[in-house]
């Protein structure tokens, strides 16, 4: 994949162009890659609203009916429901991992397995969460690059 | 579905062999046919239970175990008493059949884990490879 930048000082935004012969799995990783980058999602922060860019989010888990989002180094509380955060940003790589939590892959650094059908995932900033062996094919889909899982 | 199916046969066939080593061990000559059927039914049960328990998705994997094992005993309870087992086997020995067939069960499902475990890291290393 060739990747060209272009400065344009009369360009009010930044404009991404993808020129492909055949709209493939990858190229549609890269639009919701893309995709992504403008995408928000409203949470409660220590003193106000705070809006979080999906990309910064390593999982989302739901204890006691309240959602929580987890970040490299911090957690903040949405509004949102478990699954309508699933239903919102599956396309974006984000995929179920039990029946409470929702993980980004791409905050996924290594698996290794536990006892009765559990798989530990241990994320890029070190924390570690468990996956369901029920929701192990949609891991496998999500990585495999597949959009619905 | 088709590793379900797997997974049945394969600890019908543990508690075949288990049970053989029994009666050998009781200098019984044979085993009949019919056992092999009840221990096959026994197998899916077991396996449709414990489907049910980790659908749950219990937090303490040590209560999901003991639950898991709970069920076993209380089904060879009913079933033993159904099939008439305890004319010929102690419950006691009914229930350390089972706890291994467990443990076995347990052990080659690591395995298999595992294995999907080594596809997994191999995905994140081809797809963190792709994206540096």
């Amino acid at each position: 994949m060739k990747i060209k930048t272009e400065e344009d000082l009369s360009c009010k935004e930044p404009e991404v162009i993808i020129r492909y012969s055949q709209k493939d799995k990858q190229i549609n990783r890269i639009i919701d890659f893309l995709q992504s980058f403008d995408m928000q999602i409203k949470c409660a922060g220590d003193n106000a609203e705070q809006m979080i860019n999906i990309l910064d989010i390593y999982y989302i888990e739901s204890v006691d009916k309240k959602t929580f989002v987890y970040l490299e180094n911090a957690v903040y509380r949405t509004d949102f429901r478990l699954y309508q955060l699933k239903n919102k940003l599956q396309t974006y790589g984000f995929v179920q991992i039990s029946k409470s939590c929702v993980l980004n892959i791409n905050a996924l650094d290594s698996i290794r397995p536990l006892f009765n059908s559990r798989m530990e995932a241990t994320l890029k900033n070190g924390e570690k969460v468990n996956i369901n062996r029920n929701y192990l094919n949609g891991v496998k889909n999500a990585l495999g690059g597949d959009k619905e899982v | 579905m088709k590793k379900n199916i797997v997974n049945i046969l394969a600890t019908t066939g543990i508690s075949l062999l288990l049970l053989s080593v029994v009666a050998l061990f009781f200098h019984a000559s044979c085993i009949y046919l019919e056992t092999v059927f009840q221990a096959f039914c026994i197998n899916i049960i077991t396996h449709l239970g414990i489907m049910i328990i980790q659908k749950i998705e219990l937090k303490n994997t040590f209560t999901e175990m003991v639950l898991e094992i709970l069920f076993i005993v209380c089904e060879l309870l009913v079933f033993g008493r159904l099939f008439h087992w305890f004319a010929s086997l102690s419950f006691l020995l009914l229930v350390f059949m089972g706890v291994i067939i467990y443990i076995i069960s347990h052990f080659l499902n690591l395995l298999q884990m595992k294995q999907e475990a080594k596809e997994i890291n191999l995905l994140i290393k081809n797809r963190n490879k792709n994206q540096d």
